[in-house]
């Protein structure tokens, strides 16, 4: 008893000090601390990786042993024949006290490398420090062999042989975007609908694989016509699924194995003893069969997760696991009672360990626009069901509740809010943000849900079922409305359209004709002539990126190829053709818009100061912007000073709105490969940052050097003078259907403001101005400067503070310190 | 040359060489005047394997060739890698310091970050 | 501009700039390009503000010099 009033004791203090992370260390349970503190951090430090962690050198290995040798096959059964021959040899290892199993490495340190990828990723991977094995110099001769036999046979090397030569050199430049056309580095949405919903077990698709082969070969032994042809590729594909499903069955068999080995030969813990037999029993039962308990269905999850990753390096994970693991919650804690709420909740915390712990070797960029994190895990909760009721339910609350036990940056959680969730779920959704984790963000879900059906034409039904896809975009879960490769190559440096729009196409940074002669701004006459330019600039940079994404993706059955996602599908199951092959998706893209806010503040400046003010000429600035503003900081600050989005301005509020309208009217105009729409999805991640000395001086008052604006529709940091209801009245002048796709919003809160009731209160209502007006995402710091500072100066006292970034979160001691500096230059808004 | 000639030609000097395989020996040499130790260097911010373009020369020029070719005009840079050797490039200019840290950000003009560069900061 | 650290000597656009304080203050934050030490600058009038140490950040909000940067006015 004086123990637990001790412990309760100390987590008052701790509360008032808010430092959550010892709270969640007294809170969690033993196996669950346990396992927060032995997983491995696979987010890099900046652009580093941390110390041990390494790269994995027997997956690729394998797979290049097996692929060679079937070199004749078509590319999904030549790859499926590969991946089997991975599952079957891997390595693999059950972490003590874990009841969840499956990783994409042969040891928890490890980094998937996906090798088939990119001869750039390739040959960045062999130049990298930390990362090569001991010994280290036959790691180097090993992956100089690798890279000598994958050198120009990788999926982007032969994309990029087929793009137009321009588009290729100028998408590879680095300065206009992001992102590689292919699915080796894609994301792809997981068919729940198909999985859980319908209750599909690895072998029941194997079933349905072999009557749609049945079907085929009544054909193609019938009578001869051109309507066979395209079975015979087909039948090879089913096979290739089938192949792959079924070496998935025996690699769950292995950890089965090697459970009852540990088992039965050297664990002395009678629990522990039984855990592994039940560990033992899972695999056996999933993937093979639909589970039939909680743990079962985690377990499928993570095993059909983890699969997919070992197929390609995917860099999110959209999931909805409230809502599709609640049937096997329902039964094990309400119904059947076979599990307490405190063992579901230690399954829920270590199905988010083991989601933290999945890392693949990913190129620089990736790494400096995603800092800290493996890539964008956003979980989806909340929502509605398909009749449009609400889908909270006690799994949802316990998410929430494990998330702050185990405090983990990747994944994390985004919230689809609609107005009837219940007024307990809001405060688990409220605490998990008072306890400075920067999530759950905030969806509008009807506005969402209305935006779906808007762009891409999903029934309201699909619509209803809808994802996080990344950090940010909508997309079903659904037969027709999943997406199997999220094109990121489609992710804009927006800023550059202002940038090329004064230079006449020109970029100063990589010294290079970019973007078309738009003509010499200096001798614009009149603002509507830089705009136009603005405009011509934008329809370029936008057509050029999702050119290269689209050939990318339909070339990408022949050129990669993904036997397991598509054996997961159930649109592919039926037709035998890739997942990723257009037909039969409805179609759900967006066009990423890192550094966007930049184009309006700065379109804005340059009309107040050189065409309605006529304070300077187009000339002098555009020698300041080319010097860097060098020696001109009176006249930067003038620019600083001009009109700037987020202050309820309808000078530079306008401006933005006539951007957002020029590109929702060109995002019909270009089309993905199956015939819809590409709206603008204004967000950034890190990508502000990665940029940051990419993107040159620019009439906002930037600098060549300084962070861009971290948010989608955010304000500058620091710009935002005045206050919290401006922003909100700013941001909610955008039609958050028509204009775009999705709009991020970060704002910070003071946590001593928003303490107590009166803070859950406060926070209540601002979040009801935020839906009033339509806006359809915000998230949430809510960390003080002080503890900011303070992890600063003494990071390693400081390891588990978490902050926001921009669509994901972050340890704030992963995050490079211009990136750190950066969250603290924005602005703590009292609401 | 047409249109699609030319940009095939800066195509194939961007990235032709990387399909090439290379020795260990090839890859670790840094030679004492490289090209990432110039202060025209800058390193691409999409692949950071350590090739760049160079500011000053254009496509066309050749720094290995006897006699070396150095050509100025045109709109795309010479691209080059972090070690290739310089000695006989005529605008060299050894930078004063390069920045190595890998836990920031891309920094074309500054940062080389592979592994081979780990001590050459000044 | 001198550096405070080396005493190096030359005009501001020979130190590295690195990223500015806030956007709307005119401290900047540079590098010397002899030392490498990481310094405050006032843009404005061309002079150092002081060094940086690890740990700090050169703004008025973070780390070791608060109140450096005022907003601009
Ligand atoms: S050494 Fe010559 S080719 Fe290489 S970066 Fe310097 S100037 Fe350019």
């Amino acid at each position: 008893m004086a123990q637990a009033a001790k412990i309760q004791e100390s987590i008052e203090d701790l509360e008032k000090k808010q430092e959550w992370w010892w709270i969640a260390e007294k809170k969690r349970s033993k196996r669950l601390d346990y396992l927060r503190k032995a997983v491995w951090k696979k987010g890099a430090i900046g652009g580093n990786y941390a110390p041990g962690v390494k790269v994995d050198l027997e997956i690729p290995v394998l797979f290049t042993q097996m692929y060679n040798w079937w070199k004749f096959d078509p590319p999904m059964l030549r790859r499926a024949k590969a991946n089997a021959h991975i599952l079957d040899n891997m390595t693999i290892f059950i972490t003590d006290h874990a009841q969840l199993v499956g990783y994409v490495g042969t040891t928890p340190n490890t980094l998937l490398w996906r090798i088939d990828g990119a001869s750039m990723v390739n040959e960045e991977l062999y130049n990298e420090p930390g990362v090569m094995p001991e010994p280290e110099q036959a790691s180097l001769k090993k992956v100089a062999d690798l890279n000598a036999a994958w050198a120009g046979q990788t999926a982007v090397d032969k994309v990029a042989r087929i793009l137009d030569p321009e588009d290729a050199v100028k998408f590879l430049s680095g300065a206009i975007g992001w992102g590689a056309p292919t699915s080796a580095y894609g994301y792809s949405g997981k068919d729940y609908e198909f999985l859980f919903a319908q209750r599909n077990g690895f072998l029941d698709i194997i079933e349905k694989i072999d009557e749609a082969i049945e079907k085929a070969e009544d054909r193609t032994m019938g009578a001869p016509g051109p309507d066979i042809l395209p079975l015979y590729e087909r039948l090879q594909n089913w096979d290739a699924m089938k192949m792959i499903l079924e070496a998935s069955i025996r690699y769950a068999n292995r950890y089965a194995r090697l459970a009852r080995i540990i088992a039965e030969n050297y664990e002395t813990d009678p629990t522990r003893k039984e855990e592994l037999i039940r560990l033992a029993e899972t695999c056996e039962h999933v993937p093979a069969h639909a589970p039939r308990s909680l743990q079962e269905s985690l377990q499928y999850d993570h095993f059909v997760q983890v699969l997919a990753r070992i197929e390609a390096l995917e860099g999110a994970w959209p999931a909805r696991p409230d809502y599709y693991h609640w049937p096997m919650y329902h039964k094990d804690v309400n119904v059947e009672k076979n599990i307490t709420r405190e063992e579901a909740l230690d399954l829920v915390g270590e199905f988010m360990i083991r989601a933290y712990e999945v890392g693949g070797f990913g190129p620089r960029w990736a790494r400096e626009g995603l800092q800290g994190i493996t890539g964008t895990w956003v979980w989806t909760l909340g929502g509605v069901n398909k009749d449009g009721t609400d889908a909270c339910n006690d799994l949802t609350v316990a998410f929430l509740q494990a998330a702050r036990m185990v405090r983990v940056a990747n994944p994390t959680f985004a919230f689809r809010w609609h107005p009837k969730v219940a007024d307990d779920v809001m405060r688990e959704v409220f605490e998990c943000i008072r306890h400075g984790l920067g999530y759950p963000s905030i969806r509008n879900d009807p506005v969402l849900i209305q935006n779906a059906m808007h762009w891409h034409g999903h029934p309201l039904e699909e619509a209803r079922t809808w994802v996080h896809q990344a950090c940010m975009s909508p997309c079903p879960t659904t037969k027709h409305g999943v997406q199997p490769m999220r094109m990121a190559s489609a992710t804009a440096n927006c800023a550059k359209m202002v940038e090329y729009a004064l230079h006449n196409g020109y970029d100063f940074v990589v010294q290079m004709q970019m973007g078309p002669k738009t003509g010499d701004a200096a001798k614009f006459k009149d603002f509507e002539e830089f705009f136009a330019a603005w405009v011509k600039q934008m329809e370029w940079l936008t057509n050029t990126l999702v050119r290269t994404v689209n050939l990318g993706r339909y070339k990408d059955p022949e050129f990669f190829g993904r036997p397991f996602l598509s054996a997961t599908y159930e649109r592919a199951v039926e037709s035998g053709l890739d997942a990723v092959s257009p037909v039969g998706e409805r179609g759900n893209c967006w066009i990423t818009g890192f550094t966007w806010v930049e184009n309006a503040d700065s379109l804005a400046a340059v009309k107040k100061l050189v065409f309605d003010d006529k304070k300077y000429t187009m000339a002098e600035l555009l020698d300041a912007l080319r010097t860097n503003w060098e020696g001109r900081e009176d006249m930067r600050l003038d620019f600083v000073k001009a009109p700037k989005w987020g202050n309820d301005d309808d000078y530079v509020d306008d401006i933005m709105l006539r951007c957002l309208r020029e590109v929702a009217r060109h995002s019909r105009e270009i089309q993905c490969p199956c015939g819809n729409t590409w709206p603008l999805l204004p967000e950034n991640v890190s990508g502000n940052i990665h940029y940051s000395s990419i993107v040159g001086a620019l009439p906002n008052g930037r600098r060549l050097g300084d962070a861009l604006y971290d948010g989608g529709i955010s304000p500058g940091p620091g710009l935002d003078k005045k206050g919290p209801t401006a922003v909100l009245k700013s941001c909610g002048k955008i039609d958050h259907v028509g204009d775009g796709r999705a709009f991020l919003l970060n704002q910070r809160l003071s946590p001593t403001q928003l303490a107590g009731e009166k803070g859950y209160q406060l926070w209540k209502a601002y979040i009801k101005t935020w839906a009033d007006l339509g806006l359809d995402h915000v998230q949430f710091n809510m960390v003080s400067d002080e503890t900011l500072r303070a992890a600063q100066r003494d990071p390693e006292k400081y390891q588990e503070v978490i902050v926001r970034v921009a669509g994901y979160s972050a340890h704030f001691v992963d995050i490079s310190r211009k990136t750190q500096d950066n969250i603290i230059q924005r602005t703590i808004q009292g609401i | 040359m047409g249109r699609r000639d030319e940009w095939k030609q800066v195509q194939n000097s961007m990235y032709g060489e990387i399909t090439k395989a290379r020795s260990v020996e090839e890859r670790e040499k840094v030679p004492d005047a490289a090209c990432g130790l110039c202060k025209n260097f800058a390193e691409n911010a999409y692949a950071s394997d350590g090739r760049g373009l160079c500011k000053i020369l254009k496509v066309g020029s050749n720094i290995a060739a006897d006699p070396p070719v150095f050509v100025t005009a045109g709109e795309v840079g010479l691209p080059t890698m972090f070690n290739t050797d310089a000695a006989a490039c005529a605008h060299y200019a050894k930078m004063d310091f390069i920045d190595t840290d890998g836990t920031e950000v891309a920094d074309p003009g500054y940062r080389r970050v592979q592994r081979q560069m780990e001590g050459k900061g000044k | 501009m001198k550096c405070t650290e080396c005493s190096f000597e030359a005009p501001v656009a020979k130190f590295r700039y690195l990223y500015n304080a806030r956007i709307d203050a005119s401290i900047a934050l540079r590098q010397c390009p002899q030392c490498q030490a990481w310094l405050a600058v006032d843009e404005l009038s061309g002079s150092v503000k002081q060094k940086v140490g690890p740990g700090e950040a050169p703004w008025g909000k973070s780390a070791g010099i608060e109140g450096l940067a005022e907003d601009a006015r």
